[in-house]
């Protein structure tokens, strides 16, 4: 975070009784996201930087507050229908006719409304990788601009032991089993696009669904139909591209895959596939798979772990503590998510 | 972070926990939160088993959590199942707005036999001398209700808009009043009428009663009406004897209500004065009570009966194969 939006938030009376606060609601800005990081001497900076942004907003904390209630309202029910929170529809639904500048300070207090109440974030998804030549060259010229057509998704930032399966069941946006059945199928289709490079023709894909006796029905519906909702809620997508007089058609992983499955998600459904069996070299088979460096997930892990209270540096081992934990079993059967860890 | 009790109140991860784990449910019943809290206060290094967990502990937890929303425009409201008594608490949309609008996953064609159905329990099955509020699944999948067509009721603006709206088909309807069940919308009873739930009761409170009550005066027949000991909507209980009295009862709040209001001769409507007698309906009692259905029920070889049996047995089966031959029209 940038110190200086930090600075602006930042309080002059309220330094170290950030969870007391919450109860303070009304008054956004004087809520300090992480707590004891104040300074003496950022006071007067603090008090500064708040007088010049309200003559920005016309000293109208009220509208700033009804933003950000908006915004967060407007998270939950994007996060409900798993639709990403784009800043096109926050333009117009949260900020109607404010600047670039209230979005930024916007953002931000509604992500600490989001952390010290609900216990959630907005991560930015990444974009999608650009698999067409086409689309490359197109993205080469457009590049000079680079548009931020920035979206975002609610992900949890609770600790690990907060994330089992008595506390957090599958949503019951759908039926629990239902919502089970469908992160279990969106985790293996995710997990065979990666694990051949991020790049499944078509056909393949059909033949390792019909394997797993998924090709016509997944669940209780048919394949075609939870394809394109996968693909709709992006957890992947695929291209089209006219080779000749021959099309081909490729699936890749989505940005919503990418951010609520991940590389950790996949290692964790093909540990759970492999089990007691797993080769020596599992991990880095893999890894290179995945086409990650060795090295770099070990850093990452590293670096996982220590996020980690000591109390769940054993558990952290195979997954970080951002990612949800995926369905591991291949099949669509009707099972809720279960902690393999017991 | 230790979950500490004394005031001032602390909010922690254990509160946001439990605000995810309810946001994720919808509704709670202290029975479905014992085992969330005591998984989290075990997460929070205290460990604690699902009997453990009291209701002060729940309460607390609810108010906390129902202050954090507040600003929001969220609140969690509680209400007694209206059969079972059993509490129930949901995470309840204080304002509807465009923002919220959106926030479902069905399609506009299925918003808009949801919106039928709900039409025929409020408006078509519940008239001033039955007020069924339910709906069978042979009425549900009546090709009135399925395909729209009649002009509902209630202040429907979206009408002119839905002229694109072919409908369900039997089968796709048949799932939707399924998803339905299963997602704590409406409940099934065992004679096979649909109804509203505790959850959607409380969530959909202000809109029914702006929807479909449109007189002022308190004295004529309205089709909502509030339940005279719990103040909560009334969809299954007991209604005044006389037909225009707008006085109602859950059977679940009768005792309470009537130990409050003793009289020598007996139970007395408090708004009429007419003989409550306790054996006048609210829910699909009204029909079921009646002489003809009664009738209809004893004659073992009678349509109406094969039909809701045959429609039972069907859903249990296939709840999304083949069409099924569901068309058989309502008498």
């Amino acid at each position: 975070m940038p110190s200086g939006s930090r600075k602006r938030r930042a309080p002059v009376e309220a330094e170290d009784e950030s969870e007391e606060e919450v109860q303070n609601t009304q008054k956004a800005r004087r809520r300090v996201p992480e707590p004891a990081e104040s300074e003496d001497g950022e006071e007067d900076d603090a008090q500064d930087a708040e007088d010049a942004a309200d003559a920005d907003m016309d000293g109208n904390e009220n509208g700033q507050d009804q933003a950000v209630k908006k915004f967060v309202r407007l998270a939950m029910a994007c996060e409900f229908g798993r639709v990403p929170i784009t800043r096109t529809v926050i333009r117009e639904k949260v900020l109607s006719n404010s600047n670039a500048r209230a979005f930024r300070r916007v953002f931000e207090d509604t992500q600490v409304q989001l952390r010290t109440k609900f216990g959630m974030e907005m991560v930015p998804l990444p974009s999608r990788d650009k698999h067409l030549l086409r689309d490359k060259i197109n993205a080469q010229k457009t590049n000079a601009k680079s548009k931020s057509t920035q979206s975002y998704i609610l992900t949890s930032i609770l600790p690990k032991a907060y994330r089992t399966p008595t506390i957090m069941p599958p949503s019951t946006v759908e039926s629990p089993a239902a919502e089970a059945t469908y992160i279990g199928l969106y985790t293996v289709v995710i997990s065979l696009i990666a694990l051949n490079g991020d790049v499944l023709p078509d056909h393949k894909l059909a033949r390792y669904l019909e394997r797993l006796n998924a090709d016509q029905m997944m669940g209780n519906e048919k394949t075609d139909f939870v394809l394109k909702k996968m693909e709709r809620q992006g957890y992947i997508f695929k291209t089209t591209d006219n080779q000749g007089d021959e099309q081909v058609i490729e699936w890749h992983v989505g940005p919503r895959g990418k951010t609520e499955v991940g590389n950790r998600g996949i290692k964790g459904l093909v540990t759970e596939v492999y089990g007691q069996n797993a080769p020596q070299d599992l991990d880095k088979r893999i890894h290179s798979s995945l086409g990650m460096e060795v090295l770099t997930i070990e850093e990452v892990e590293r670096a996982a772990r220590q996020n980690n209270r000591e109390d769940q540096a054993e558990q952290g081992e195979s997954e970080a503590e951002s990612e949800p934990e995926p369905e591991p079993e291949p099949e669509p059967e009707q099972r809720t998510r279960r902690n393999r860890r017991g | 972070m230790d979950v500490d009790d004394d005031p001032p109140q602390r909010y922690d991860d254990t509160n946001r926990a439990f605000l995810q784990a309810f946001i994720a449910r919808g509704s709670l019943t202290f029975k479905e939160a014992r085992p969330i809290l005591a998984g989290i206060f075990t997460a929070s290094g205290d460990r604690t088993s699902a009997e453990e967990v009291t209701q002060d502990d729940f309460d607390s937890y609810v108010a906390a959590a129902a202050n954090a929303l507040s600003p929001f425009d969220m609140e969690i409201r509680s209400t007694a199942h209206q059969i079972t008594k059993t509490r129930i608490w949901a995470i309840v949309n204080s304002t509807s707005d465009l923002i919220t609008q959106g926030a479902t996953t069905r399609t506009r064609e299925e918003l808009a036999y949801i919106k039928r159905l709900i039409d025929a329990m409020f408006d078509t099955f519940n008239t001033p001398r039955r007020e069924i509020m339910g709906i069978t699944s042979m009425q549900a999948l009546n090709s009135s209700v399925r395909k729209g067509g009649r002009q509902s009721l209630g202040g429907d603006e979206s009408q002119a808009t839905q002229s694109a709206d072919k409908g369900m088909t039997s089968s796709q309807a048949e799932k939707i009043l399924n998803d339905m069940v299963v997602e704590g919308w409406f409940e099934r009873s065992r004679e096979g009428w649909y109804t509203l739930s505790a959850h959607a009761l409380m969530e959909l409170r202000g809109w029914l009663v702006e929807a479909y009550n449109d007189s002022e005066d308190p004295d004529e027949w309205q089709r909502i009406k509030m339940c005279m000991g719990c103040s909560d909507i009334i969809t299954i209980g007991q209604r005044c004897p006389n037909m225009d009295c707008n006085a109602r009862l859950h059977d679940i709040c009768e005792a309470t209500y009537w130990q409050g209001h003793k009289t020598r001769e007996g139970n007395k409507c408090p708004k009429c004065g007419t003989e409550w007698t306790g054996k006048n309906y609210v829910g699909e009692k009204a029909e079921t009570t009646r002489e003809s259905y009664q009738v209809g029920k004893r004659k073992s070889g009678s349509k109406r009966r094969q039909e809701l049996v045959a429609d039972e047995e069907e859903e249990e089966e296939n709840s999304e194969g083949e069409d099924p031959d569901a068309e058989g029209e309502d008498e």
